[in-house]
């Protein structure tokens, strides 16, 4: 079945031709319900395709355009959540076995907010189980099957919001919500060719998300470009009761005045290490984009034990999460051979360990506070690779975001990061530009990546039909 | 490998932790991948200790009390 070419549109597009009539909420809805139900599929993308809350909501949205009561850029226009995100009318199974039957009778904070927003909720996407926090190397880490990618359907999507960086790729929805922990939004962007913001740690409420690292969980948008990153994210940030750690500082997209040029890029000295051919190529150019808005300067990073700090506190509170499914036996239900044995180990971490952990994290958190407030965005490559083969497996020993410049740390010090596609690597496959923040500056991060996609073709590839 | 482990120096002691607790749900393959994952860890953990800390370094954890109701 063919996929309505209206999906592949922007947010800002679509929201023209739904208000000129050309469109509507509901025909659009029914458009995406077909082609999740169909080709998301076969990406293995899908986890709920939710019909009927999906149909209610956008003939509510219908009706409100006809009545004059316009919510904003994002009225009618449908979306998908990563399959940990609780959500009235259909299961939340984290992706994983044990949870295949769990049911919530309440809305994550993020979906109540889209849907204030008007825009149409139309499916749970699939998801390495448990967001990867068991240690996965098996790319098939998930009840729905191994994440296949809309450019290559024998490549990866990424993980662990693999369904949302496929599902937007694939021009199924015009956005989604992904997770992060640790480079699971931007993973799966740069994977899929598609934009991935991951918001500054509290930003965005986690409340009725699935917990697997509170100290750095955040949930942020999938889209067509930077600046649809932007108008979701106006959405969703802000504080909420619900969760103490999200914060009340505003966030306005676009913001009133935002720079468009005269830009301080600093890229890593040693960012080619560990880096496909095709992948420094597109770098390269890159560069030479980033210097029509700026200067770009070449930086040492701190040689920090990033990577090792991250490694034990996701293990330390991942394995506390979900201390229920390990002590039972559950975990052994998992359906990666390697998420039944490593929880076990992780359950053993002493407490000495983990708050070492947090302690040198302390550290790093300062010395990257130092280096982003120097430098409007840290650029680099948001995985050293293209997307692998799934007959492979993730070699933990260079795990993509750890050899991306600045992924651990970034995570750690809970700083924003955008990645935006840019170029074709090998395989013909999508390569990513990654611009990350001094905490709180998603709306210079979303300024440079707009200007970046004002200049370039990059992010309006599609994948082969 | 089961009855000798707890006798084993090469075996971290998070691995014989979890070994203790979990080890008869876990066939001998899987026991295998228990004590080269607790390897790595240890080894990460190794990694961080090299990393000097003062007695002032706090842990990078915010604690807020609950703001309940006066009484």
């Amino acid at each position: 079945m063919a996929v309505n070419p209206l999906l592949g549109l922007s947010i800002g597009e679509l929201g023209t031709k739904i208000r000129s009539g050309e469109t509507s909420p509901t025909a659009l809805a029914r458009a995406a319900i077909e082609a999740l139900d169909s080709a998301g599929r076969e990406l293995n993308a899908v986890a709920t395709v939710m019909e009927d809350r999906a149909m209610r909501t956008a003939e509510r949205a219908e009706a409100e355009l006809a009545s004059g009561h316009d919510r904003g850029p994002l009225h009618g226009i449908p979306w998908g959540a990563k399959d940990l995100l609780a959500a009235v009318g259909a299961p939340t199974t984290w992706g994983a076995t044990p949870y295949r039957d769990q049911v919530f009778d309440f809305d994550a904070t993020v979906v109540k907010k889209l849907e204030q927003a008007g825009a149409v909720l139309v499916a749970k996407l699939a998801m390495v189980e448990l967001a990867g926090g068991m240690g996965y190397e098996e790319l098939d880490a998930a009840w729905t099957g191994p994440g296949r990618n809309p450019w290559d359907h024998d490549s990866w999507a990424g993980g662990s919001s693999s369904g949302s960086g496929a599902a937007v790729a694939a021009r199924l929805l015009p956005f989604a919500i992904g997770s992060e922990t640790f480079g699971s939004i931007v993973t799966p962007a740069s994977y899929c060719g598609v934009s991935g913001l991951r918001p500054t740690y509290g930003r965005v409420s986690r409340y009725g998300a699935m917990a697997l690292s509170w100290t750095l969980d955040k949930l942020g948008p999938l889209a067509r470009s930077a600046e649809d990153c932007g108008l979701v994210l106006d959405a969703i940030a802000g504080p909420d009761e619900n969760d103490p750690t999200s914060v009340t500082r505003t966030f306005h997209h676009p913001a009133p005045d935002g720079r468009r040029d005269d830009f301080r890029f600093a890229i890593p000295a040693d960012w080619k290490e560990g880096s496909e051919a095709g992948i420094v190529d597109n770098i390269e150019a890159s560069l030479e984009t980033l210097r029509e808005i700026g200067t770009v300067e070449e930086i040492t990073l701190p040689d920090m034990p990033s990577g090792q700090t991250a490694r034990i506190i996701i293990a330390s509170e991942g394995a506390s999460a979900f201390e229920d499914i390990i002590e039972d036996g559950r975990v052994m239900q998992l359906r990666a051979p390697s998420c039944r044995v490593k929880p076990h180990v992780h359950s053993m971490i002493p407490a000495r360990d983990y708050l070492r952990a947090m302690r040198v994290r302390r550290h790093v958190s300062l010395a990257y506070d130092r280096i982003t407030a120097e430098y409007d965005a840290i650029v680099g490559p948001t995985t050293g690779n293209v997307s692998p083969l799934l007959t492979g497996t993730l070699d933990r020993s260079s795990r993509p975001t750890t050899s991306a410049p600045i992924g651990a740390p970034g995570n750690l010090a809970g700083l924003p990061a955008i990645a935006v596609p840019n170029g074709l690597g090998d395989r013909g496959m999508p390569t990513s530009l990654q611009f990350t923040g001094r905490a709180w500056t998603e709306s210079r991060l979303l300024a440079i990546a707009s200007e970046y996609q004002a200049r370039t073709e990059h992010h309006k590839a599609a994948p082969p039909s | 490998m089961s009855s000798n482990s707890g006798n084993n120096p090469d075996i971290p002691p998070m691995a014989l932790a979890a070994l203790a607790r979990f080890g008869d749900r876990l066939d001998d393959a899987q026991r295998e991948v228990l004590i080269k994952t607790a390897v790595q860890f240890e080894e990460a953990a190794e990694d961080l200790r090299k990393w000097e800390l003062t007695n002032g370094d706090e842990p990078d954890t915010s604690f807020k009390a609950i703001e309940g109701q006066d009484s």
